[in-house]
């Protein structure tokens, strides 16, 4: 409202301005005759001046004067035309009035009408109550880069890191939690993982030897484990890593967070065409199916995510995903035109080009 | 809340100078006094409204407002204040907004400082300074707009392009806009007179000082321009042809010209139509240079981002005011009447050839500069045109004119005798001989074009110091009589003197420089010692350093002249975070005699350094000379015949002044 306000006050100066000349009647004044005079009367002076003091020969003043002169009775000495005097005033008030509404009308279109300011500063100290993840995330990192030990920073930074998908912001943040609180099994296993993701899902050698820490501490790790087994599988070791999948999978409850995951990679590796993703509403249903229902209803399924990249390409998960189950129902073909939409969509992405190029090797379609 | 009234300003300018253009134009042409002095408070108010627009944006530049598409795209939070200012101007978008606000400030001093301007032509002028207006606001709010709005809105800005994080270049561009924009009065002045279709000493007198203004600013935006490229890009030049450079450049020359034949049409009603075609000449390669720096044609230090859509609407823009301006011309021109006679070895003989010279020579500077350019789009061959072309072209053609200038003042009006001018000059003329022959003997072994280039420049010094002394009657009368003839000179003639001394400085400069430079690219390691132009010079070693938003490495110098240490030189090379771009920082020791410049280069294998070592002899006369020229403008701005007021018009009692 204020901004409108403001907006009112500057149109309503403009207006003014523009019908000053008018309000004030000031119509009158010299004419364009006068003028010419004034500058052919000030050359007249100036030559006096030069010669008085010896800066122009005589000679050369007088061809001068008699020059300046002829100019001077040159002078167009007609008077302007007849005022248009009352005619004057209504132009400029219509053009007056209609100046604001315009402006305001473009403004409405191109403008962002009552948009408040956010400078930085104001933004940093109202960051809390305005719920700006952004601007704690900043106002942390600006905390940290002035004490680098404060381990309760780190451990708030980190999964915001990691749900803004900053993941090797992440895995640093993790990296000063184990430097400040010691090694645990749990936080090992999480900045591997935050590595594993910074790489687009491929396992590199820190995060390999991250695992193996965390599996050192805690054997039964969950994530520890399913991420050696992820390193396994890409080093060629299928075999090993469905062994220790499968005995993960055993221990993993219904309601834990990664059982769909890890059954897709089970389902993946296993040598039987499997279900990439099922619920366990539906790993029951398929067992009451006949082999071809059941592919049926996992090529369905496939299709589905197919669908859905097609609307929202973005997601390179969903890419590989697509892939593999492609290759792995035996349809080649499609896993490598999946392939190449991939790569179109992914081309300016050398991380992601890496990933895909890795696990389509893999699957054999390259 | 600020940004927001920002940009309904920037929209309310646009109006406004709709009104501005239009009401007045029709005014004067039905001679309706009062529509045609809305004119002056319309100029005035778009002035106003733009300056808001201007400091708003500043301000979201100050406060890191990155909720601006433009800040986010151009600041960053950890940029130093200055940065943070000047980065406004820094990209397209926020040096466009620089652009209109220069062309209302002029626009406002033509209303406020417009006294003496008969109010048909003042109405007429402010008519077509707001046309200019209407196009480029439209220009930046509908191609280019920096009030546009982000969201969600980003924490952290992109940063500035590191080259442009450097004193002289947070001010280099308002100057150049000053002097671009500047040209837009003459254009105006000369488009107001076409369809006035008059134009007599009056004009010309009027027309004088906006063009003067506009000359010495773009002296002193190119002359900045210059210095930042000679110490911030690291390779020792000053000036290098680059499209961008000769955009500002072309309209430095007509401009150069046009001071020079308004001259005539002011003292002798001659040239008329000429001069009005150098007006907007000028204007229109002002327009070009936009053009070439803004719509991605070239690709350069200078040159903002591509993008084709602004490309086309700034040709656009240039087709309508230079075609229609030109297409005025054809029409109106026939109409002015022609002057006085004169016969070719005259004063005005003399201005003339100045004008086709300097016309010549940037018709030079054009052809170098588009013809690449055109073959480009038309064949596809990538051709360079460098600077042998431009010395041979542009150099060979000013060589007469350089060596004419101290001849010109000496000339006398309408019919001039050749002996009384060389009677003059020979004191001049036997001065720079001696030291021609001179420099041939120091320089015995070359290089050969030293002595004769810095003999050109001493010619025109010389020169104009003989033109003082004959006026004020120096050595001639006694010396009280000389100081007070001095002191009575017109302004606009000793500023004269000045510009002439300051071109004949930077000429020495400039040909010492190129041709008489010594240049060293040599690995070095600390402890390792180098002669370069009298200097002893050792390399320290290097130091890594950290800056508010970049780290680098520094080396630094050991400067021994004889067995005294002159000074430490500091040379860096800085990585900025945002991006990690590199730029260099010039160790400059800087001498009378000359500059000591010396850059580092990239770590070599062995631990040693690449390292360019120059010594430039008396570089800094080229900016003296420019500063010399700039002076004279100035002196000759506050010559008094400027300030000839309006006429008192006691006959008529409604009468009042003008504004």
């Amino acid at each position: 409202m204020l901004n409108f306000l403001v907006f009112a006050v500057l149109a309503a100066a403009v207006v003014v301005a523009l019908c000053w000349p008018v309000l004030k009647g000031r119509a009158g004044g010299p004419a364009r005759a006068e003028y010419d005079e004034a500058v052919f009367r000030d050359q007249l002076a100036e030559l006096d001046r030069d010669k008085a003091r010896g800066l122009i020969g005589p000679a050369e003043a007088d061809a001068a004067r008699n020059e300046i002169a002829r100019r001077l009775l040159g002078v167009d000495r007609r008077m302007p035309q007849a005022q248009a005097a009352g005619a004057g005033k209504w132009p400029v008030v219509l053009v007056a009035a209609v100046v604001p509404v315009a402006a305001l009308a473009l403004y409405m279109t191109i403008g962002a009408p009552g948009r408040p300011d956010m400078p930085l500063k104001e933004r940093l100290e109202t960051a809390l109550a305005n719920n700006d993840v952004q601007a704690l995330m900043a106002k942390a990192e600006a905390h940290l880069a002035e004490k680098p030990d404060d381990l309760r920073g780190w451990e708030v930074l980190a999964p915001i890191y990691r749900a803004a998908e900053r993941y090797e912001d992440a895995a640093k943040a993790y990296f000063n939690v184990l430097r400040l609180r010691g090694p645990t099994a749990e936080t090992y296993a999480d900045y591997g993982e935050m590595l594993v993701f910074a790489n687009a899902g491929l396992v590199p050698k820190e995060a390999a030897a991250a695992f193996a820490e965390a599996l050192k501490f805690d054997v039964r790790s969950p994530k520890g484990r399913f991420y050696a087994g992820l390193a396994l599988k890409q080093d060629g070791k299928p075999d090993e890593a469905l062994a220790l999948w499968r005995a993960l999978l055993a221990e993993t409850g219904p309601e834990d967070s990664w059982k769909q995951v890890l059954e897709a990679q089970i389902a993946a590796l296993a040598p039987a065409p499997g279900a990439p993703q099922l619920s366990d509403e539906q790993v029951a249903a398929t067992q009451n199916m006949t082999s071809q229902d059941r592919e049926n209803m996992i090529r369905g399924m496939v299709d589905g995510l197919e669908e859905r990249l097609k609307s929202a390409p973005a997601d390179l998960e969903g890419w590989q995903r697509l892939i593999r189950a492609r290759a792995v129902l035996g349809e080649m073909d499609k896993a490598r035109a999946a392939y190449s939409s991939a790569k179109e969509q992914f081309k300016a992405d050398e991380q992601a080009m890496a990933a895909l190029a890795q696990s389509a090797k893999q699957l054999g379609i390259e | 809340m600020i940004a927001e009234t920002g940009h309904f300003a920037l929209i309310l300018a646009l109006v406004t100078a709709l009104a501005q253009c239009f009401v007045p134009l029709y005014g004067a042409h039905r001679g309706d006094r009062a529509l045609m002095s809305v004119a002056g408070p319309a100029a005035l108010a778009q002035f106003s409204l733009i300056v808001i627009a201007f400091f708003s944006l500043m301000h979201a530049y100050v406060t890191s407002d990155f909720s601006l598409a433009n800040v986010w795209q151009n600041s960053h939070s950890a940029k130093p204040l200055l940065y943070k200012i000047s980065g406004v101007w820094g990209n397209h978008e926020g040096s466009m907004v620089l652009w209109v606000l220069i062309l209302a400030l002029f626009g406002a001093g033509v209303a406020l400082f417009g006294g003496n301007l008969p109010l048909e032509l003042k109405s007429r002028v402010l008519a077509v300074q707001g046309s200019i207006g209407v196009a480029f606001l439209l220009f930046i709010l509908f191609t280019s707009n920096p009030f546009l709005r982000l969201d969600p809105v980003p924490i952290e800005g992109n940063g500035l392009n590191p080259l442009l994080q450097d004193p002289a270049l947070a001010f280099h561009p308002p100057f150049l806009y000053a002097g671009y924009v500047g040209l837009s009065v003459s254009f105006s002045f000369a488009i107001a007179a076409l369809i006035d279709g008059k134009v007599d000493a009056a004009w010309a007198r009027w027309v004088r000082p906006w063009t003067l203004a506009a000359w010495m600013f773009l002296t002193i935006g190119i002359a900045m321009g210059s210095w930042w490229a000679y110490y911030e890009l690291g390779w020792g030049g000053f000036w290098f042809w680059d499209p961008v450079e000769n955009a500002s450049f072309m309209p430095w020359l007509v401009a150069a010209a046009l001071l020079h034949s308004a001259v005539v049409v002011e003292k002798r009603n001659a040239l008329k139509i000429w001069t009005i075609l150098l007006a907007i000449l000028a204007f229109s390669l002002s327009l070009v240079g936009a053009f070439l720096v803004r719509s991605g044609v070239l690709t350069s230090v200078h040159a903002f981002a591509v993008d084709p859509a602004r490309g086309v609407f700034i040709l656009l823009i240039l087709c309508v005011f230079i075609g229609g301006a030109l297409a005025l011309f054809a029409w109106r021109a026939p109409v002015l009447k022609a002057g006085g006679l004169f016969t070719p070895m005259s004063r005005e003989g003399g201005l003339v050839m100045n004008n086709l010279l300097l016309c010549t020579a940037c018709a030079s500077v054009f052809i170098g500069t588009l013809y690449p350019l055109a073959l480009e789009t038309l064949t596809g061959e990538k051709i360079s045109v460098g600077p042998p072309y431009f010395n041979l072209t542009f150099g060979l053609i000013m060589l007469p004119l350089l060596l004419l200038v101290p001849v010109g003042p000496l000339l006398t009006w309408k019919r001039a005798q050749a002996w009384p001018v060389i009677q003059r000059l020979w004191a001049a003329a036997l001065g720079t001989l001696a030291v021609v022959i001179l420099l041939l003997v120091v320089l015995h072994r070359g290089p050969w074009l030293t002595p004769f280039g810095v003999g050109l420049g001493l010619w025109l010094v010389l020169g104009a110091l003989v033109e003082l002394s004959e006026r004020i009657a120096l050595f001639r009368t006694p010396w009280a009589m000389s100081w007070s003839r001095l002191k009575g000179l017109p302004r606009s003639a000793l500023g004269m003197t000045l510009a002439h001394a300051g071109v004949g400085l930077a000429i020495i400069g400039i040909f010492a420089v190129t041709t008489w430079r010594e240049e060293h690219i040599v690995a070095m390691k600390p402890g390792d010692k180098l002669t370069v132009g009298g200097y002893e010079v050792t390399y320290i070693g290097e130091a890594p350093m950290t800056g508010p938003n970049y780290t680098g490495d520094a080396g630094r110098f050991r400067v021994m002249s004889g067995n005294r240490e002159v000074a430490v030189l500091a040379s860096e090379k800085r990585r900025f975070r945002p991006g990690n771009q590199e730029t260099t920082e010039v160790g400059l020791l800087q001498a009378w005699s000359g500059d000591l410049y010396a850059v580092m280069g990239d770590r070599m294998n062995d631990g040693a350094r690449a390292i360019r070592i120059y010594f430039n002899p008396l570089i800094s006369l080229i900016w003296i000379g420019t500063f010399v020229m700039f002076l004279g403008g100035f002196v000759s701005l506050t010559d008094r015949r400027f300030r000839v007021g309006a006429p008192k018009t006691a006959r008529k009692l409604h009468a009042v002044p003008a504004e």
